[in-house]
């Protein structure tokens, strides 16, 4: 059955388009308004290469490598007291603050102690593994005062014949600040 | 085939008519926006501004109302230098931030860039939950920049964030080689 369409059934479509052609105009003008409000604050930052605040040197006990700028090193060692594995020498002149941090490690459960501590004239006891765990995996801060040498020294004893890595950072902090650099040092223990 | 044999003529039409508008409100309505802004410009303090962090001292520069802000880092060779609080920013309103590249020198191809092996840039909130990165890395004399800004993240009325930089010279790099790479907070 045909529906006959009246002049108002024509009315009512004529009204139906030209109400949504209202609504997209309206929905495209108010898009593009929204999309533009913002502002950009700048940040320009230059950095430069400068000398490293602390430079390490090999010390006199077990056998080390010293990298390329005296910022990172290796060190082997078995078990016993090993004075002056590692020295660190402040180069720029100012105070800072050092500590060892104990990032990771490999097949330590055969070290039955192993102590990592910075000597200058009063020890400071930084990295404890006892018994194949650590006591202390972090340091306390230690004074590195303007041209000061201080050193790293070890006592290891085993529980069985293998090797071990202890992997750490020499951290080097700003005085009064949340500055600071990262060495580092990989100690290898048979 | 003559349009007015098409069925639904009516509706091609208004088709045509409505994408019509369409391309003329368009062209109206940036006229218009950029008229409007013109006229209703008024000085008004930023609601997100760079402040000073633990870091900056010594290091940070801010510019006329804090939009601005220029740091001088250092970078050490093999040696990775941690900035935890260079700048921060500080809000006064509810807002969103992201980070975003806009420059980096000296260019690609310049044999300085091998100098050094990275900057990173961290935006942290005051809770130090880190909410966006933008990673700079060497390859040979090429930068590999962020090629996409951060997502904008919602920062609130009276919070303080901070930027962290951790920024590493290569094995061997020269003393006195720099770079300066320029980012924009973008804030809506």
């Amino acid at each position: 059955m045909s529906r006959i369409v009246t002049s108002d059934d024509k009315k009512i479509r004529r009204l139906r388009w030209s109400v949504l052609t209202v609504f997209v105009l309206l929905g495209y003008l108010l898009q593009s308004a929204a999309g533009s409000v913002y502002y950009s604050a700048m940040m320009q930052a230059y950095g430069a290469v400068t000398s490293p605040p602390v430079i390490l040197e090999g010390g006199t006990a077990g056998s080390n490598t010293i990298y390329t700028n005296n910022t990172s090193a290796r060190v082997w060692t078995g078990a016993g007291d090993f004075n002056y594995v590692l020295y660190m020498s402040e180069s720029k002149g100012s105070n800072w603050k050092v500590r060892l941090n104990a990032y990771d490690q490999f097949n330590i459960s055969r070290l039955y102690n192993c102590s990592i501590y910075i000597y200058d004239g009063s020890n400071s006891t930084q990295i404890v593994i006892s018994n194949g765990t650590y006591d202390q995996q972090t340091g306390p801060w230690y004074d590195l005062a303007d041209s000061d040498t201080e050193y790293i020294w070890m006592h290891v004893e085993t529980s069985s014949v293998g090797i071990s890595y202890v992997y750490a950072y020499l951290e080097i902090l700003v005085p009064n600040t949340t500055t600071y650099t990262r060495y580092i040092i990989t100690f290898e223990i048979t | 085939m003559k349009i007015q044999e098409i069925q639904f003529r009516k509706s091609i039409k208004f088709l045509t008519l409505l994408l019509t508008s369409m391309l003329i409100a368009t062209t109206s309505a940036t006229v218009y926006y950029m008229m409007l802004e013109q006229s209703t410009s008024t000085v008004a303090v930023a609601p997100v501004y760079f402040t000073t962090g633990n870091d900056s001292s010594g290091i940070l520069t801010l510019g006329t109302n804090s939009t601005y802000a220029s740091l001088s880092l250092n970078a050490y060779p093999n040696a990775t230098l941690y900035y935890e609080q260079a700048v921060n920013l500080t809000a006064t309103a509810a807002k969103e931030v992201r980070l975003r590249h806009v420059s980096i020198s000296p260019d690609d191809g310049d044999s300085s860039v091998s100098n050094f092996t990275g900057v990173v840039f961290r935006l942290i909130k005051a809770d130090s939950t880190q909410v966006g990165t933008l990673t700079y890395t060497t390859t040979g004399d090429v930068w590999n920049e962020p090629t996409t800004p951060t997502s904008y993240v919602a920062i609130g009325a009276g919070e303080e964030w901070t930027i962290k930089i951790e920024i590493k010279a290569a094995p061997g790099a020269t003393s006195g080689v720099s770079t300066t790479i320029v980012i924009a907070v973008d804030v809506k």
